[in-house]
């Protein structure tokens, strides 16, 4: 028997429990453990695994698990998942809590300014390459605190690395381990996207683990040295994301400690997925959320919208003039702005092989004037990165000129993978006048097979 | 009169109604105190046995209170008399980015509430 977590409603959109780890009678420090949920449904068809993030201080031991559309969206009649937890416990020689020898492993405090900006405690062996920002990542975008560790297309010879003085003797153990996360990475596997533990001084040692290649989401990679050389001093932690590769890696809670990973699965949970009437996926999934109608926060920007960039002036318009359908639209006072867009994130299961198509209903204030602002006058249709190869919907502009509510669509063909998300942008870039949005609509096209 | 749910008024409409407020409050995992729902944004679904959501609108949010809150609105109640079902759909704000209101990183459904709804005089 399982024991059974909160039921959810079919289709309920990436769902987050939250757990408290125990080690016996106590919270396990979350400081020197990982976790890991692993997600089949009832069939014991495997949905991948999805990583435990920290939810409050490392030491109240609270884990989230949030699953995505995919896992959460069943076609007609809904299948129960199992979660089955695997725990990682950086474990001393003694078989007490190890401590992590390493500083700021979070990287949640950094000096400099990006792309030059360098987690505290750690060191660049080169320059060039190197940012850290994680503002637009998908959630989870970090594992635990405020920040992770961003490289981008790292030049030749460039890694982060942090020493720790040390001086093991032969045949003590080192173990070390991150998550990590990366969107396309380019070429093979090899040492030069890798995380490595070297023991440094005598004759140098090392224990490199290679990361995987293209488009992987967050999974916590571990290794272990036992020393075979004397005279070590240091005891170094590096990350390779260096030429030739190119693409995007994010690392956060880095462990390095004496000692060993204790690694063990705790009892399957069951999650029960209950029936509901659901809007069929051939008719608009954005009902409610894409007519713009409520703003609760009143910050301008209709509820379930995200304004991405700066600029602009924004508010719900309610005079019927400049309503599409129902009793509001959402208005935008523009002034050649730059990469700003109103975003909506759905989450579903998204099929190879699926069409989707969004739409939108515009109307302009008179003629806008085109200017200089990137980031376009469109709707575009978008999936995620981290989770397979993002592929996007060509951008449909809009007229600059609409005295009426006048349609716009995109559609984007899903290739590849199953995928969790569709992000719906509404480009409000390079124009200055007024506009009016209403009426999203998001609905499937065609169906896969 | 039909109340499905224990501990709940009977909840009725007549075919063509409009305007009625209707709150559905949000709690803690303890059920005695009201959720904070600061950030968070709902939409509210509606539909007959068997059938798809015919009406589906945005909801408003009283944080403080925890309530989700929503009006009536003209072509929810439109044929004879029979169960209508209504849930809730809230999105949280993103906790993982800046805060952003409702951005759809994880959708949590309310159970569902049954209302009857009576035939109009004509």
């Amino acid at each position: 028997m399982s024991r059974p977590l909160r039921e959810i409603w079919n289709g309920e959109q990436g769902p987050v429990y939250r757990f408290r780890l125990r080690d016996g009678a106590g919270v396990r420090d979350m400081a020197t453990a990982a976790v890991e949920f692993y997600i089949e449904d009832q069939d014991g068809a495997s949905y991948g695994m999805r990583p435990g993030v920290i939810a409050g201080a490392r030491a109240d031991g609270t884990v989230d698990l949030q699953l995505r559309g995919r896992e959460s969206d069943w076609p007609s009649t809904p299948k129960d998942l199992f979660v089955i937890p695997k725990l990682y416990y950086a474990t001393a020689p003694d078989g007490t809590p190890a401590v992590n020898a390493l500083l700021n492993p979070s990287f949640d405090t950094a000096s400099g300014t990006n792309p030059t900006r360098i987690a505290t405690s750690w060191s660049q062996s080169g320059s060039g390459g190197v940012f850290d920002n994680y503002a637009n990542d998908p959630a989870p975008s970090v594992i635990y605190g405020a920040g992770t560790f961003q490289l981008v297309n790292n030049p030749t010879g460039n890694y982060l690395f942090q020493n720790v003085a040390a001086t093991p003797s032969i045949g003590d153990i080192w173990s070390f381990g991150c998550w990590v996360r990366g969107s396309a990475i380019s070429g093979s596997q090899d040492d030069f996207n890798s995380i490595a533990m070297s023991g440094i001084g005598g004759t140098q040692e090392d224990i490199v683990v290679r990361l995987p290649v293209g488009e992987f989401d967050w999974r916590f990679l571990r290794g272990e040295l036992v020393m075979m050389q004397s005279s070590h001093t240091t005891m170094r932690m590096s990350l390779f994301a260096e030429s030739p590769h190119t693409g995007s890696w994010r690392f956060d809670e880095a462990f390095m400690f004496a000692g060993r990973w204790a690694v063990f699965y705790a009892d399957a949970m069951r999650i029960p997925v209950k029936s509901r009437s659901r809007i069929p996926k051939a008719s608009n999934q954005l009902k409610g959320i894409g007519s713009f109608e409520v703003d609760s926060n009143a910050d301008g920007v209709s509820d379930a919208w995200t304004k991405l960039g700066s600029g602009g002036t924004f508010s719900i318009e309610k005079n019927p003039a400049h309503v599409s359908e129902g009793a509001a639209s959402q208005k935008a006072v523009l002034t050649d702005q730059s990469e700003v867009s109103l975003r909506h994130v759905f989450r579903g299961r998204f099929r190879p092989g699926d069409t989707w198509r969004a739409s939108v209903m515009v109307k302009t204030n008179g003629a806008l004037t085109i200017g200089s602002g990137t980031g376009g006058f469109n709707i575009v249709l978008q999936t995620q990165y981290f989770e397979a190869s993002p592929v996007s919907s060509v951008a449909t502009n809009f007229g600059t000129n609409l005295a009426t509510f006048t349609e716009h669509s995109t559609s984007l063909a899903i290739t590849g993978a199953e995928r969790s998300e569709l992000m719906v942008d509404i480009g409000l870039g390079g124009v200055t006048g007024t506009v009016w949005i209403d009426d999203v609509k998001l609905e499937r096209t065609v169906e896969g097979p | 009169m039909a109340n499905l749910l224990p501990e709940v008024p009977g909840l009725t409409a007549r075919v063509g109604e409009s305007g009625r407020l209707r709150t559905i409050l949000i709690t803690k995992e303890n059920r005695k105190e009201a959720r904070n729902l600061t950030g968070w944004s709902a939409r509210v679904l509606f539909w007959y046995l068997d059938q798809a959501p015919h009406a589906v609108h945005m909801a408003t949010i009283d944080p403080l209170n925890g309530l989700v809150k929503h009006v009536d609105k003209a072509g929810q109640f439109t044929t004879g008399e029979r169960h209508i079902f209504m849930q809730a759909e809230l999105v949280p704000p993103n906790w993982y980015m800046n805060g952003n209101v409702g951005q759809a990183f994880h959708v949590v459904a309310t159970d569902i509430v049954t209302i009857y709804v009576m035939g109009a005089p004509v």
